[in-house]
């Protein structure tokens, strides 16, 4: 990121191709929007371009990336009347209305995937960022803005929820 | 294999997602664009400053060199304005300064015969016209006060070596000096009676008469009897031989006006009552606030003088 703040352009791709894949699928599994998930992913990747000239790198790279998606995560759900974090965190979210996506669902996913999907938010965002980004307890913490045993807690329900859903 | 990881091997499972590859490209052409384009707000105003900065200093140099220029040429101005001020009551002071010195000389002849008495060599060329009438200092100075359109021309007394005729020099010096005070006067009336800056001001026009009178000077008295006598010699005035200093009085009148009356005082002591009587009169013009003590008078006075 420092490469590209002073002007490699090259050094921006690098960082691009390593992280593009696993940003898309955090952000399209946390919205479950296609569209959306598109649109707020190129938006966590113009942030950076805007910020290369202000980075300093404090944490790593990923760490600050995914700051930037769960803070444009925050205000998408914000916009939306939705909470981040349930009151409940054992509170199932009610499995989408729409029948496509269902069928989509059911097709692709499985069980695994309508079990993702049926995380909560916090839960999901907390698996995805250790499932996609690696971040640890504490990296997701620090990204989200938790402290860390709500993190890991978040973590633990839902790694618990998907290990019943394969289960089944 | 723990929950842990069983949980993360079904999540490999899943169809890895990837962004489409229009986006790939919109984002990095975007990210390609801002490091292009970084320098070019760079580039943009330093294409500015870089005429910003000559601009703004041909501005301020054509800014001073036309105010230099305005400023040079303010200065003649200034001087021409205070020449026509100065020569304004010409006619009549010449004339009263005239009738005043004529009749200390019966004719202008032998006052030419007296100038040597006073140290100056005569000009032979005004002797070599005897045509001349005796009277012709009257008709020319009945010409001026006709016509004072000439007084203007010899405002600024020119710097030209003047026929001279000697007959009249003294008397033509003294002219052009009292006029040349009686105008700096005029001017310091005009100045609410600026003292210091009067006696400035007569101190320059003085020293510009002095000027004028080392090579020989007798502007205007003398002018008539230069046309009369050599009406082109009027256009192409011949240089006078060399004379002596003619022994130019001091100017006092730049000089303090204490000064100035020991100066009078002096002249009085050393018995040149006529021109101790002329500086009195040109101090009490000048300075006619100013109030001479007793004791100074009977040392200046003529009347009181012992």
């Amino acid at each position: 990121m420092l490469a590209y703040g002073g002007g490699d352009a090259g050094a921006f791709e690098t960082l691009y191709r390593r992280h593009r894949g696993a940003l898309y699928r955090f952000v399209l599994r946390a919205l479950r929007h296609r569209a959306t998930a598109e649109e707020l992913f190129q938006e966590v990747w113009l942030r950076v371009i805007e910020a290369r000239g202000r980075y300093a790198p404090q944490a790593r790279f990923t760490t600050w990336l995914y700051t930037i998606a769960h803070n444009l995560l925050v205000d998408h759900w914000r916009k939306k009347g939705l909470s981040v974090v349930p009151l409940d965190e054992d509170e199932m979210v009610a499995a989408p209305d729409n029948p496509a996506r269902q069928a989509e669902a059911r097709e692709a996913l499985a069980r695994f995937m309508h079990a993702l999907e049926a995380l909560p938010a916090a839960q999901r965002e907390a698996f995805l960022l250790h499932e996609e980004a690696g971040l640890t307890v504490a990296e997701i913490a620090a990204v989200t803005g938790a402290n860390e045993e709500a993190a890991k807690s978040r973590l633990r329900y839902a790694m618990a929820k998907l290990k019943a859903a394969v289960d089944e | 294999m723990s929950d842990e990881q069983e949980v993360s091997r079904h999540y490999r499972g899943l169809p890895p997602e990837e962004p489409p590859r229009a986006l790939d490209d919109a984002i990095l052409s975007a990210a390609r664009r801002a490091v292009r384009a970084r320098p070019a707000p760079l580039v943009v105003p330093s294409g500015r400053s870089r005429w910003y900065f000559p601009l703004a200093a041909a501005a301020v140099i054509v800014l001073a060199v036309a105010v230099t220029v305005h400023v040079q040429r303010e200065q003649p101005d200034t001087e021409a304005l205070s020449g026509p001020v100065a020569t304004t009551p010409e006619p009549q002071q010449e004339a009263a300064m005239r009738d005043r010195v004529e009749p200390e000389k019966p004719k202008p002849a032998p006052a030419r015969k007296a100038a040597p008495s006073e140290g100056f060599v005569p000009d032979p060329k005004p002797q070599a016209s005897p045509e001349a009438p005796a009277a012709a200092p009257d008709q020319a100075r009945m010409k001026r006060e006709a016509a004072p359109a000439p007084a203007p021309q010899a405002a600024p007394p020119p710097p030209r070596p003047s026929p001279a005729p000697q007959d009249s020099a003294g008397a033509a010096r003294d002219s052009a000096r009292a006029d040349a005070e009686r105008a700096a006067a005029t001017k310091a009336q005009a100045e609410e009676r600026a003292k210091a800056e009067a006696a400035q001001v007569l101190g320059q026009i003085a020293s510009g008469a002095r000027v004028q009178e080392a090579p020989a000077p007798a502007p205007k008295a003398a002018m008539p009897d230069a046309r009369r006598a050599a009406p082109s010699a009027a256009a192409k005035p011949k240089p006078a031989p060399a004379l002596p200093a003619p022994a130019p009085r001091t100017n006092y009148a730049s000089h303090s006006p204490e000064q100035w009356l020991q100066a009078i005082a002096d002249l009085r002591r050393q018995g040149r009552h006529e021109e101790a009587d002329r500086e009195l009169a040109d101090f009490r013009r000048v300075y006619r606030e100013y109030r001479i003590d007793e004791a100074t008078l009977d040392r200046v006075e003529r009347s009181r003088f012992k």
